[in-house]
């Protein structure tokens, strides 16, 4: 054989090598640290190198722990939204001033389904505590007139609450935690992470150890084990969040009463749904969209509000069927048996 | 006298070479091995790691945290076995076994975590 064919021969040998070391090398483990934050588990995944990692998770971490107490929190009386709420009046922050603004956007948008000014109604049942208890009916009708955003005023940076409001902002206080992590992960040199505060989770670029760069989410079977997904969501760039009436929720002689409230009755939510998961470009709206979605059932409604924002969903029903829209139908796999892939037009018309 | 395009030692150095690519591509794709470690976290600081296939009896870790928890270790398996708290919910966790799993006691701020010595076959997160 001449020299030249056996350098072309060797020549190929060693591109085929190196193809073989950059596949170990893109299958690196990712930095972890799992914790607890603002009540639930803080999951941080980040591809980096270790000591970037450790000082980036530290980061994370107590700044989403600044942004619970400091800023959103209404369990805590010297945050902001606590010191609202105690003085009935109040000027927020800039980041704050705009979550609540984003919020009150979503209530207009969906028709006050969604309502940060559902406080006095959350305080009433406490679901989320040990002090959980089943409501009389009058409470309730005397707290209803309290929850309603149109009563909420701004002006410049100064909040004015309607007599007697209370803001609970927990249904966005995840999804406002996901969204502060990718701006702080944007002033890194992490080029991919996943952070999962409670349900809530940011998909911060792309899975550098998959091809196509999707990261895979799974969606929580509503009637299996807090480990068990009925499917795996297939995204990137983005945050995922889910509203279940499964996760939090009071029990009285057998009977559950979950914790996502409707403003406009003050009982929990009865919209024949199980479960909705939104994907959206934030956690903020990926958050309060999920919520109005699973107040307002998967028809034209939801829909219409999903494509205001750009939002996805996925919804399941009571029955087990799962219901989507855009694309995500081609991006999920299903996991479980007995939940069936439906048509959302054709479940819709019947 | 005929020379021979390609000598035996040729062919052989070539195929030796190729096995050694062909061994390389396959170890860094393969499939993940199944030894898994346990990984305990207290408020977020790592408390213990334990390599489950190491394991061949059963004993229990008690957490010094509030409220109380037990952890136990088997062979091939990890889980929270008591907690002094009202809603059990790490208890009702089970065994967990398999890279990704993970249990947590909020109240107390510890969790359980498996990680796999390759790629973990569970998602990346869990949306609920």
């Amino acid at each position: 054989m001449r020299a030249k064919t056996k350098l072309l021969i060797l020549l190929l040998i060693f591109i085929l090598l190196f193809c073989g070391a950059c596949g170990r090398a893109k299958s690196a483990a990712p930095y972890t640290k799992n914790t607890v934050c603002m009540g639930s588990l803080l999951q941080i995944k980040l591809y980096c190198a270790e000591e970037e990692g450790a000082d980036t998770a530290q980061r994370l971490e107590e700044e989403l722990h600044r942004l619970d107490v400091e800023r959103l929190s209404c369990k805590v009386d010297e945050s902001e939204i606590g010191r609202l709420n105690g003085a009935g009046e109040g000027t927020l922050s800039e980041d704050t001033l705009a979550c609540l603004q984003t919020c009150l956007e979503v209530s207009e948008a969906c028709g006050g389904v969604f309502d940060v000014s559902i406080g006095p109604l959350s305080a009433l049942w406490q679901i989320d505590s040990d002090e959980a208890r089943l409501p009389e009916e009058s409470e309730i009708a005397a707290l209803l007139p309290l929850v309603g955003y149109e009563q909420i005023r701004i002006d410049g940076a100064r909040v004015t609450l309607g007599k007697g409001q209370k803001l609970d902002l927990g249904a966005v206080g995840k999804g406002e935690a996901c969204d502060l992590a990718a701006r702080l992960l944007s002033e890194t040199e992490v080029p991919a992470a996943v952070i999962a505060v409670g349900g809530s989770v940011l998909l911060y670029g792309e899975d550098p150890q998959q091809k196509e760069g999707f990261w895979n989410v799974g969606i929580r079977d509503p009637e299996g084990e807090a480990d068990s997904s009925l499917a795996i969501l297939s995204c990137s760039n983005c945050c995922v969040s889910t509203s279940g009436d499964y996760e939090k929720y009071l029990e009285v002689d057998r009977k559950r009463y979950h914790h996502i409230l409707d403003p406009e009755t003050g009982w929990p939510a009865e919209s024949g749904l199980s479960s909705v998961t939104v994907l959206a470009d934030s956690g903020l709206l990926s958050d309060a969209l999920s919520t109005a979605c699973f107040l307002l059932g998967p028809g034209e409604e939801s829909r219409a509000l999903l494509a205001r924002y750009g939002a996805e969903a996925v919804f399941i029903t009571k029955d087990k069927a799962i219901l989507t829209t855009g694309d995500l139908a081609e991006r999920l796999t299903l996991r479980q048996q007995g939940y069936r892939l439906e048509d959302i037009e054709a479940w819709n018309a019947n | 006298m005929e020379r021979k395009l390609i000598r035996r030692g040729d062919l052989l150095l070539i195929l030796l070479l190729l096995l050694a690519a062909l061994v390389l591509i396959l170890s860094s794709r393969g499939p993940a091995r199944e030894d898994v470690t346990a990984i305990i976290y207290n408020h977020g600081a790592e408390i213990a790691r334990i390599p489950l296939q190491e394991v061949r009896e059963t004993y229990n870790i008690a957490i010094d945290c509030i409220p109380a928890l037990t952890v136990r270790v088997e062979p091939g398996s990890i889980s929270f076995s008591h907690a002094e708290c009202k809603d059990q919910i790490c208890v009702r966790s089970g065994a967990l076994s398999r890279p990704g799993q993970m249990a947590v006691c909020l109240p107390a701020g510890v969790s359980i975590r498996l990680a796999g010595t390759g790629t973990e076959d569970g998602p990346d997160a869990v949306t609920y």
